[in-house]
């Protein structure tokens, strides 16, 4: 395969232990693969080790490729992160942070074209009144916005792959689905992380189920949250709510 | 950010009423009578009694409270009772000689904390971290009276390189060349252990932010590490400055044993040599500018975190 992203034989150690085991996954231009597991499964660490931002007591072995080539971080994958208050700068105004990666990149020459830019992520990112979020503080802002900012971000030098790490669990469940909807329909490649099923159901063409550092299933979304064959997966899906279940009963499996 | 600033201004005025009414009751509960000072422990009672009005100190206490606060208002801290010249003079002179030695002692408080701090932060576990880390430690670990004595006995006596006290030169005062040479032994010795404890502190400011989630983002949009550590230093200014002002109120409280080595004639020396003599004047109003000098660097530290946090100045 020549196009999208293919990871190999990604294996991560910390301390002794080995968190992330042997994984390899493979994502075809444009679509959207989602790996789903609970916390603790390894899952957000095969994210951040597939960009290279793990800290030097991490010990990282395997390769990954992007259209047969290296990536590089911001230009060619941008990360959509689950804490939109931790992962900006506070003390900067949005439209300064989005401005600073692409001047840095190289996408434009100067702090006004940077600014005009800027405003256009913003609106492709979803948000309406695009003048004022540039403007703002971080601080000033609601967590949905927070999130779209980060969006404009991650897209702002036109990657041609989003990682995405639990993007919604830090949102509103009316934000929630915009977001989804947002990330799916810009066209590039997506890798989310997720430990909600309804995400992975609504986003994931293919989905890679990850327990204790190993991909225990992989396939097409339908296939794998329609016929569970491993018996974790099974366990997975048993635990997840839905209507029908009486109140203080469980479903089954997972307690 | 001018109602923020007005804010903490208006703020300030009940702290520093608060302040007067403490170093006026902590010095009435001072042992000993100013009185029996002056006069000796066998003055007639009518001379007790007539200075003891002259003094004012016949008057109920809140009465006194009210007339010295008055009168501190008006810059009038009364008369030393031991020297005779006006406690504003003396204070003066000696706030001043303390504010040379505490700024000239705050610079490398703030610079060489900053940079051992940031460096132990960014190379943690590896040699350049250990050597700065190791260095902050023994900062604080030294002991500013043995420091000054053994920098008197061994830079200044030892080499004559650098004078052993004073100001000036005592034979041929100079200008503020001769001043700076007589700064670096006292400065250096009150720098230490402040600078130090800015390093650990800085230090840990730096390390929680370099392990956020926010450096990790900035590393994630693929920019370069400078930037990054821009950043991070940027977001650790707020801590820096509230520990520099820590550090600075410390120095300009005056650093007793290092105004002793080193004859330095700050307000160190003056409130030592004022308890002594049950100099109450002089002891209240040193007391009083100490704590007034407090306020006013928490304030400008205040208005400095506003003015880099916009979460602040809200």
């Amino acid at each position: 395969m020549n196009g999208g992203l293919l990871v190999e034989d990604l294996t991560v150690t910390v301390g002794g232990r080995r968190i992330v085991d042997h994984v390899g996954l493979e994502i075809a231009q444009g679509k959207a693969m989602v790996v789903l597991g609970e916390s603790g499964s390894g899952k957000s660490v095969t994210a951040r080790a597939i960009l290279g931002l793990l800290g030097r007591r991490f010990s990282v072995s395997g390769h990954v490729t992007f259209n047969g080539g290296p990536l590089t971080l911001g230009r060619d994958v941008g990360l959509v992160p689950q804490d939109h208050t931790a992962a900006l700068d506070p003390l900067r105004r949005i439209g300064a942070q989005i401005g600073e990666v692409l001047r840095h990149h190289g996408i434009v020459g100067s702090r006004s074209q940077a600014k005009g830019r800027a405003l256009g992520l913003l609106g492709l990112a979803g948000v309406r009144d695009a003048e004022r979020v540039a403007r703002a503080y971080p601080h000033e802002l609601s967590g949905g916005l927070r999130q779209r900012a980060l969006i404009a971000v991650a897209v702002a030098c036109g990657p041609r792959l989003l990682v995405a790490d639990e993007p919604t669990s830090a949102l509103d469940v009316t934000v929630q689905a915009k977001v989804l909807d947002l990330l799916r329909g810009l066209g590039t490649t997506l890798l989310m992380i997720t430990h909600d099923i309804g995400v992975a159901r609504l986003v994931g063409d293919t989905v890679a189920v990850m327990s204790e550092g190993r991909i225990v299933e992989y396939g097409e979304a339908r296939d794998v949250l329609g016929l569970p064959g491993h018996p974790y997966t099974r366990r997975l899906l048993d635990a997840e709510p839905r209507p029908g279940v009486p109140r203080g009963a469980l479903a089954g499996g997972l307690a | 950010m001018g109602r923020f600033l007005m804010g903490r201004v208006l703020l300030a005025v009940p702290t520093l009423l608060g302040v007067s009414l403490v170093v006026f009751v902590t010095v009435k509960l001072i042992p000993g009578d100013p009185v029996t000072a002056l006069l000796g422990p066998s003055a007639s009672a009518a001379s007790r009694a007539e200075l003891t009005a002259r003094l004012g100190l016949d008057a109920p206490l809140p009465e006194q409270y009210v007339r010295w606060l008055g009168h501190a208002l008006t810059g009038d801290l009364g008369v030393s009772i031991a020297r005779q010249v006006p406690v504003v003079d003396v204070l003066g002179a000696a706030l001043g000689n303390t504010v040379i030695l505490a700024l000239a002692a705050f610079v490398p408080v703030v610079v060489g904390g900053a940079l051992l701090g940031a460096a132990g932060a960014a190379f943690p576990g590896r040699w350049p971290g250990r050597l700065c880390d190791g260095l902050a430690t023994l900062a604080i670990s030294a002991p500013q009276y043995a420091v000054a004595l053994l920098l008197v006995a061994f830079v200044a006596v030892g080499t004559g390189a650098l004078p052993p006290g004073g100001m000036y030169d005592a034979a041929d005062p100079g200008g503020p060349g001769d001043l700076a040479l007589h700064l670096v032994l006292p400065a250096t010795a009150a720098a230490l252990v402040p600078m130090g404890l800015t390093a650990r502190m800085f230090r840990t400011a730096m390390a929680g932010l370099l392990d956020g989630e926010m450096v990790e983002h900035l590393r994630a949009r693929g920019l370069p590490e400078r930037v990054v550590l821009r950043h991070a230093a940027h977001n650790a200014a707020p801590a820096l400055l509230t520990i520099g002002g820590l550090q600075l109120a410390y120095l300009v409280e005056g650093v007793v044993f290092v105004e002793t080595i080193f004859s330095w004639p700050g307000l160190g020396q003056l409130l030592f040599t004022a308890l002594s003599q049950r100099d109450l004047p002089v002891i209240q109003g040193g007391v009083l500018v100490v704590a007034v000098a407090f306020v006013g660097i928490n304030l400008l530290v205040d208005a400095a975190h506003g003015l880099i946090d916009p979460r602040v100045r809200r």
